[in-house]
């Protein structure tokens, strides 16, 4: 049986000075799926990513992440972290989500944290280490890095603990194609995967669902055919 | 423990961005009274508030905000939550003292929170620094509460999502000592990225402009209508 990963029922998320993040988004994401949030700025796919990783509370409707309720404030805070270690969410902005003073401390965050023994952070650290080619950059400040290096620290700062659960905000936003390819072979892996992206390029080429949104709503879930269809992406503002 | 401490603080950056909020998605009747006009009615509302001691005039003048709030369809207890932290600490410091004393000091500062807020809420900022100008206020001055102002808001977008970025990688229960250690690096780094932040924000008041606050003054119908109200709560806040 396939495992739910994300199931949500009528959430809707309001900032507090009224700004509509999402409104009444009813959908499920199942193991292994791939999925791409598509949609113009300001549709909400950050508010619902950020609600996908339970860090936001929806303002109503009901939220379920890996099978725990995020409005059952007991329950919740007793699971969190069990949760939160099989999901890694990579935010739209790196400089936002980089808080440690170098490098090496952002990418050994979550490692030590974990209980690992010495041997297991030692070889995830330099696995991350050679795949994303960071190996003369450990011992910067994360936010004296060039955009790009900042994406690639921040997603493998992630990629570190191998969450089942993956969330990815624009991750090809302001990256080369060096980046851009990098990403892409890190969507095709075996993973729960969740993008929200503006790249409709990105979407063909690793997603089988495709959720559009526009001005908080779902407007339509379907497959690849919503990024071959040019009318509805022009009329949302994509293209 | 470290639970609390992580939602006190996440809580309070919140209450305290929300604090310089302007609610543009709902334009009430409020929204548009001119702003010189606004502006000196909460600085009159507020001189009122704070130079009585007698609860009846305190307690009338509050009533009488929060019905003209009502009537201008402001959420009542959006502006309650976004001003009932302040008196509530005043409260408890000055329970000790003496509690008729603590309860007329909070509602004063409460009814004087009340009408600042309401004027945050609708008043978009850059109008209340030209409000400030045409009353000749420094320019210097105003300069720097704009620039502040801008400063504070990124920056405590800044502190909500660094708590946000944390939270999303804290896959374990620490210690207490871990949170402060942890902590403590992530609050220095944090004041490192906002001094790099500061001089973005500054270069970014540079590409732009500074003068955004040059307005066509006009008095208009719903301006006298609301000093016809404000007239009416001063006088009768008078006679009490």
């Amino acid at each position: 049986m396939v495992d739910l990963i994300v199931e949500m029922q009528n959430v809707s998320f309001i900032y507090p000075d009224g700004t509509v993040g999402v409104k009444n988004v009813t959908l499920n994401v199942l193991e292994k799926d791939k999925i791409a949030l598509i949609g113009p700025s300001g549709s909400g796919k950050t508010t619902l990513i950020f609600l996908m990783a339970a860090l936001i509370k929806p303002t109503s409707g009901n939220l379920k992440v890996f099978g725990i309720d995020v409005n059952n404030n007991k329950n919740f805070s007793k699971n969190i972290e069990k949760i939160r270690r099989k999901i890694g969410v990579v935010f739209q902005n790196p400089d936002d989500f980089l808080f440690n003073p170098t490098v090496r401390d952002e990418l050994l965050y979550v490692p030590l944290q974990l209980n690992w023994k010495d041997d297991l952070v030692k070889s995830r650290f330099e696995r991350v280490v050679k795949d994303f080619g960071v190996e003369n950059i450990l011992d910067k400040p994360p936010f004296r890095l060039s955009m790009g290096e900042k994406k690639k620290i921040a997603i493998a700062s992630v990629m570190i603990y191998e969450p089942e659960f993956l969330l990815l905000d624009e991750p090809t936003a302001n990256v080369d194609g060096k980046i851009r390819r990098f990403v892409l072979d890190l969507l095709k892996r075996d993973k729960t995967i969740v993008v929200a992206t503006h790249d409709v390029e990105l979407v063909k080429k690793f997603a089988e669902k495709v959720i559009v949104l526009e001005k908080g709503e779902v407007v339509s879930i379907g497959g690849l055919e919503l990024v071959e269809d040019l009318e509805l992406l022009e009329r949302i503002g994509i293209i | 423990m470290y639970e609390l401490t992580e939602k006190i603080l996440k809580e309070s950056v919140k209450y305290f961005q929300n604090f310089f909020i302007h609610e543009y998605y709902k334009k009430s009747f409020l929204h548009f009274v001119d702003v010189r006009i606004k502006f000196l009615t909460a600085l009159i509302f507020v001189m009122l508030a704070v130079t009585t001691f007698n609860f009846e005039k305190v307690l009338f003048l509050l009533f009488s905000i929060l019905a003209i709030a009502k009537a201008a369809g402001i959420d009542i207890k959006n502006l309650i939550r976004r001003s009932y932290l302040f008196p509530a600490f005043s409260f408890i410091v000055l329970i000790p003292t003496n509690l008729s004393y603590a309860a007329i000091f909070s509602l004063r500062v409460f009814t004087a929170i009340i009408i600042l807020q309401l004027l945050v809420i609708t008043t978009p900022f850059n109008e209340i620094c030209a409000a400030l100008r045409y009353f000749k206020f420094p320019r210097s001055l105003v300069e720097s509460m704009w620039i502040s102002y801008r400063y504070i808001l990124s920056l405590f977008f800044d502190l909500l999502t660094t708590l946000i970025a944390r939270e999303s990688r804290r896959v374990s229960k620490i210690g207490y000592l871990d949170v402060w250690k942890k902590g403590g690096k992530a609050v220095g780094t944090f004041f490192l990225k906002s001094i790099e932040k500061s001089e973005k924000v500054e270069l970014a008041i540079l590409a732009r402009g500074k003068a955004v606050w040059k307005k066509d003054w006009k008095i208009k119908s719903n301006d006298l209508v609301f000093l016809a109200i404000v007239a009416f709560v001063v006088f009768w806040w008078w006679l009490i």
